[in-house]
């Protein structure tokens, strides 16, 4: 690895001060073949992995990486791979955001003393569906996780399976996120703006839950 | 006038070669705040305007112009505003074709060419495509195709989108097919538009050989 860190790439285009993604699949094969190339390339440069999968979804997870030849046991020993999930009150449909910001802020201040100088964060955004997670919620978890990731030197894809959300929730994630991959493409993001303003149009809708 | 307005006024300039802009809306208020310094700017510099609205929304459509002391009567009555319904437009005989639909966009360019007009500045309330009609769910290639006609020649079409009605998946479809966008009442170069021989492929891909063409 170059003393510059290595560079995530999708169809050429190069990862350079965005830290945070966010990928539109149109399925789960469509999001694996092409989170691929960047998990491995991650794991190859020795850079920390923290994936956020739903408890209930973890086998299916296990197994596509073993596919792969990832041997998540042994990357877990290592402490170079953590695999975990967002506390959340889904009885309320709502995000535990304090929890959730802490959580990831402690994530990736660990891996920076563990002497890893880049985090490769992907977020597998099922379990806002499986937790009945408000659209609003979430948009809000978004924006504020936002400005825990350009504290650090992590790069995090938030990966969304189209078919699970709505236009208007669709929309507001690319606006919370300063680069985009889609139809496997990346490309940093015109449409995005500062979380703050976020927060305030939510709020403005009358939907912002703090 | 917010930033974002100002900034819709000078569409003109923003979007030259790329007169193929999605906008997207949660609410008629908001589409409307938006739209009309595209409007009046297009109008004040002797452009042709067409708009695209649902039969029951015309009359709503004229007073709201009105609203804004644009002489609606006189500009109808020279033709540099034409304001139609779906039915007369993209829903011909009820149903959506979308090879008619291509041909009805290219003879409005053509037509106000020949008046001899700069520019076309167009409006569609893409809402019709949520009416239960046969062939409304080729939308997609109409939208990939209409690329090919508007492509550089210096029009602007706007497709208006109710982000209420349509599904992330829909919405990202649109998004590919328009080399510009309109989001939160700004205007951007769309980095996202995919060429729409590309888009086309993939349609026919997803969709077999449904399609005979």
């Amino acid at each position: 690895m170059s003393a510059s860190g290595s560079k995530p790439r999708f169809g050429g285009t190069v990862l350079n001060g965005d830290h945070h993604v966010c990928a539109f699949f149109r399925n789960k094969d469509e999001e694996f073949r092409t989170l691929t190339p960047f998990i491995l390339e991650g794991l190859a440069a020795d850079e920390k992995a923290i994936h956020i999968i739903n408890a209930n979804l973890v086998e299916a997870y296990r197994r596509r990486m073993t596919g792969i030849g990832v041997d998540i046991d042994a990357l877990q020993r290592s402490g170079q791979l953590d695999v975990t999930s967002f506390p959340t009150f889904p009885q309320h449909g709502v995000i535990d955001y304090d929890g959730s910001i802490k959580m990831m802020d402690h994530l990736l201040s660990a891996s920076e003393e563990s002497g890893y100088r880049h985090t490769r964060v992907i977020g597998e955004m099922d379990w806002v569906v499986q937790d009945q997670i408000r659209d609003d919620s979430l948009v809000e978890l978004e924006a504020r996780l936002h400005d825990v990731y350009v504290r650090h030197e992590v790069w995090v894809i938030c990966a969304y399976d189209l078919s699970h959300f709505n236009s208007v929730v669709v929309l507001d994630i690319m606006r919370t996120h300063q680069a985009a991959i889609v139809g496997g493409v990346l490309q940093h993001n015109p449409f995005f703006i500062p979380p703050e303003q976020m927060l305030e149009e939510l709020r403005g809708r009358g939907g912002l839950v703090a | 006038m917010s930033e974002s307005d100002q900034r819709n006024c000078r569409a003109g300039t923003l979007v030259d070669g790329n007169g193929h802009i999605c906008a997207f809306f949660h609410s008629r208020e908001e589409a409307r705040r938006t739209l009309l310094p595209f409007i009046v700017d297009g109008l004040e510099k002797g452009e042709k305007a067409v708009h695209i609205v649902n039969a029951n929304d015309r009359d709503e459509h004229l007073r709201w112009l009105r609203e804004f002391q644009i002489d609606v009567d006189k500009l109808v009555q020279s033709g540099q505003l034409e304001v139609f319904t779906w039915p007369e437009t993209y829903l011909r005989g009820g149903t959506f074709h979308e090879q008619d639909a291509i041909r009805m966009i290219d003879q409005l360019l053509a037509n106000a060419r020949q008046e001899g007009y700069p520019r076309i500045r167009g409006i569609g309330d893409m809402q019709w495509t949520r009416e239960n009609r046969m062939g409304v769910e080729d939308v997609m290639e109409y939208e990939a195709r209409l690329n090919s006609i508007i492509a550089g020649n210096g029009d602007i079409l706007v497709c208006a989108y109710d982000l209420t009605r349509f599904s992330g998946t829909e919405i990202i479809g649109v998004i590919r097919t328009h080399p510009a966008a309109v989001i939160g009442g700004v205007l951007q170069q769309n980095p996202f538009f995919v060429p729409p021989e590309e888009v086309l492929a993939e349609l026919r891909e997803r969709t077999g050989l449904s399609r005979s063409r």
